[in-house]
């Protein structure tokens, strides 16, 4: 395990809100770490994403949110990136 | 963020030049409802496992969407899958099972998206020729302008680098890499061990 994400309903300005809390790292599904062999990867936020991608035989990296770690484009160096984060508004 | 422009497809054009800094080719493939997850709930393992493995980045990010060459004026760039004969009998079937399951109603909306239903009827007709389904990662550079191709020069430069650094004199020790450790805590590792302030 390289990362650790929970989430959470908490009181914020404007009522209840889902928040969600992580520290570090990526959530690595369906390949092994670091990539060798694998050329080809998909790029999630959240964890249940990738292990939905998965599922379907496509390994993927969940990035915990929208942002992503300063090393991940290097560690992702001459591969085919599938850029395939939410379709919805942040934290929907 | 601006106004109609989700996180997703911001944080994907985002880190689109950040990843083709290092010859990596990004393309764009945004889940059917707002993530995947939710995706597999509503179609399945069976169906999404079709859809992931038959269909081409479907929402290009903008930025990406521009950049074509001169010569790609006359290709031009299909949004959506490629409708194939195959996909609009599995779409008419579905329909036709929701349509079976909720029983007779004169007024039910249509389960296909319109433009699919629309595209199904053109290519009925014969007015649109049968595409096949671009996969991911295919030669289909021109239509999803996502995609850019590592140069040879750029791959030959990498090489010549990689031959360059296996003739030098480097300890016996395996090496192994990891990008994700901040080269600046090593410096003060070794500056407390070897006394030197500037090293």
């Amino acid at each position: 395990m390289i990362g650790i994400q929970g989430r959470k309903i908490a009181d914020s300005e404007r009522g209840e809100k889902m928040l969600t809390n992580g520290h570090g790292g990526i959530l690595v599904a369906g390949t092994p770490w670091p990539l060798e062999e694998t050329q080809r990867v998909a790029i999630v936020e959240a964890p249940i994403d990738a292990l939905s991608l998965t599922a379907t035989r496509v390994p993927a990296l969940a990035t915990q949110g929208a942002s992503w770690l300063a090393w991940l484009p290097l560690a992702l160096a001459f591969r085919k990136v599938v850029l395939a984060h939410d379709n919805d508004e942040p934290n929907a | 963020m601006r106004s109609g422009e989700r996180a997703g497809e911001l944080a994907a054009s985002n880190l689109v030049p950040a990843l083709r800094s290092y010859g990596a080719e990004p393309e764009r493939f945004s889940p059917l409802s707002k993530d995947w997850y939710q995706d597999l709930q509503d179609l399945g393992i069976e169906q999404l496992r079709r859809l992931v493995a038959g269909a081409g980045p479907r929402t290009p990010p903008t930025e990406i969407a521009t950049e074509r060459s001169p010569g790609d004026e006359g290709a031009e760039a299909i949004p959506g899958l490629a409708v194939t004969s195959e996909m609009c009998q599995e779409a008419d079937s579905m329909e036709r099972i929701e349509r079976a399951q909720a029983g007779p109603s004169p007024t039910e909306a249509p389960t296909a998206p319109a433009n699919t239903t629309a595209e199904c009827a053109l290519l009925a007709d014969g007015v649109v020729e049968e595409k096949a389904p671009a996969l991911p990662g295919g030669a289909a550079v021109k239509v999803h302008a996502g995609r850019e191709t590592v140069e040879h020069v750029d791959r030959a430069e990498v090489a010549q680098l990689l031959g360059w650094l296996s003739m030098t004199r480097l300890p016996h020790e395996s090496l192994q890499f990891w990008p994700w450790v901040k080269v600046g805590r090593h410096c003060e590792v070794c500056r407390d061990a070897q006394g030197r302030a500037d090293f």
